[in-house]
């Protein structure tokens, strides 16, 4: 199958995949709507091996090279026609959320977050905006997902794992929930986090006249740490921090503490449900 | 035929009777209010015909519709918005995106046209604009138009959301309580702008107050409610002397 029509193909499979886990999903809220997905993700894992005819089992799939109008994509071979691909997608793919957004869809994503009862005295039909969500959501990772098995060349049950959701997690949290650019600062964060870190061990290292520090789990570590250390502070993340001091310096000498305080309290009509 | 007609609804949560054997309409083009003590029934009155609960027996209609046949997410469609007692605005959105999000009922687009942001996605949100901005001059938001709703003192709010629920181009606007908590200031700016929600506008209000003044200068007729029953229906001044009105607020006198 060419390249152009299984990409685009990855996206609608995975999206019809997220309409069929949404529909169980839609009664579950915060941490167990989390403890779902994430036992989905480790049943994944079991169902690629045993879906062996199709995915290759443990032994996996190969990729090599694919082609597009001519030019050859290849991670080895020509990495600048990888990355020129990636960017790409993620251009298209961030002008598409962009647009969507500044249309009723995305409105009615808003909506559905913020308020559940006046999303639905405005028309607004929560079952199938969540399912909307959950499609749109799957759709891009299959992008994703499409992109990184070209990035790995090889891949089994274990190349998806569960891993790879926390870091995406963390991405998000770290960067801003709820926000385009959070997704952006979140990704270039834990990016260049590991590097960063190889490097300031070997500084480190060098100060008390050794080499390198080798503590095994430290990156986890530090990882964590900062995890929690945002939760804790900043849960709106690095994009948070970013609108708070605009609004800061907008309103000066108004700026109130609380501005930005996510409310939940018992009074809220929400108690209807 | 009246634009909304409650025909013997009640209501009853476990051993509690919310809504006992509730009648009353609403005419076309009038402000009707209800009133009574606290735990009568008036936000329950809401809350069902905006189909949160549904009834135990009884009818809603509204404009010739069964509302009871209508899923929660349907009535807005049929021309009913509504405010909250205690505001339900999207907190972690500006004043306009709140807005237009209460012109969703009127959406033509899919989630095709609104990725690629088409021609008829565009035509749509510059209409939308349109009706919002027309709602932000009515009301004077102008100032707050594109300050996040969670920074905006209580008295904004309250006219937020009614901007918001006339976002939708109701027929019929349901106001819950729309001068609790309001200034005195504030509650003299509700009562006009009622007035030419109903005048100029042409929409028909539903609304639950206790501030009485606010009640006897905007509308036309008054339910008291106590219990969940029907205490009286007429024009403000009748119900305010009706002996069981007095009864209910004030006790009998001994």
């Amino acid at each position: 199958m060419p390249f152009l029509v299984a990409f685009p193909l990855a996206g609608i499979l995975t999206g019809i995949a997220g309409v069929t886990v949404a529909i169980p999903a839609l009664r579950l809220h915060g941490i167990y709507l989390a403890i779902f997905t994430l036992a989905l993700s480790i049943l994944m894992d079991d169902l690629i091996v045993l879906a062996e005819p199709i995915t290759g089992g443990v032994a996996g799939k190969y990729m090599g090279g694919v082609e597009i109008f001519g030019h050859l994509v290849d991670r080895w071979g020509t990495p600048e026609q990888f990355f020129w691909l990636v960017l790409a997608v993620t251009v298209l793919v961030t002008l598409g959320y962009i647009n969507l957004l500044r249309t009723p869809l995305g409105r009615s994503f808003i909506a559905v977050r913020d308020s559940e009862v006046s999303a639905q005295a405005m028309g607004i039909d929560i079952a199938r905006t969540k399912t909307v969500s959950f499609a749109l959501s799957c759709a891009v990772t299959g992008w994703a997902g499409a992109l990184m098995g070209l990035y790995a060349g090889a891949f089994n049950n274990e190349s998806f794992s569960v891993v790879i959701s926390i870091q995406l997690l963390m991405m998000i949290v770290i960067g801003g929930l709820g926000s385009i650019h959070g997704a952006f600062l979140g990704a270039i964060i834990i990016g260049f986090l590991p590097q960063f870190l190889s490097i300031a061990k070997e500084n480190v290292g060098a100060l008390f006249g050794g080499s390198t520090v080798a503590i095994p789990g430290l990156e986890f570590g530090i990882f964590g740490m900062i995890l929690i250390g945002f939760i804790l502070f900043e849960p709106m993340g690095i994009y948070g921090r970013w609108l708070k001091i605009r609004t800061w310096f907008e309103l000066f000498p108004f700026y109130r503490k609380d501005m930005f305080k996510r409310q939940k309290s018992y009074l809220k009509t929400e108690r209807l449900r | 035929m009246s634009l909304l007609e409650f025909e013997n609804v009640t209501l009853k949560f476990g051993g509690l009777t919310a809504v006992n054997d509730l009648s009353f309409s609403v005419e076309e083009g009038e402000v009707f209010a209800i009133v009574g003590p606290n735990g009568a029934g008036k936000s329950t009155v809401f809350n069902l015909i905006s189909r949160f609960y549904d009834p135990f027996a009884g009818q809603i209609r509204f404009d010739g519709h069964d509302l009871l046949q209508v899923k929660p997410s349907g009535v807005a469609a049929y021309g009913v918005a509504r405010t909250f007692q205690n505001i339900e605005l999207f907190e972690h959105a500006t004043v306009l995106q709140n807005l237009l999000v209460g012109r969703h009922r009127h959406r033509r687009t899919n989630l095709l046209s609104e990725v690629f942001f088409t021609r008829s996605a565009r035509r749509q949100e510059l209409e939308n604009r349109e009706k919002v901005e027309e709602i932000i001059d009515f009301l004077d938001l102008q100032a707050y138009r594109d300050k996040m709703i969670a920074g905006l003192p209580y008295g904004v709010r309250k006219v937020v959301e009614v901007a918001r629920a006339l976002a939708t181009d109701p027929k019929l606007l349901l106001l819950d309580e729309p001068a609790s908590g309001l200034s005195v200031e504030e509650t003299t700016d509700m009562r006009w702008w009622i007035d030419d929600i109903r005048r100029q506008m042409g929409i028909t209000v539903l609304m639950v107050e206790h501030d009485m003044g606010l009640v006897s200068g905007v509308s036309d007729r008054v339910l008291a409610m106590a219990d969940g029953a029907k205490l009286a229906l007429g024009t403000p001044a009748q119900v305010q002397s009706h002996p069981a009105v007095v009864e209910a607020y004030l006790g009998k006198a001994s």
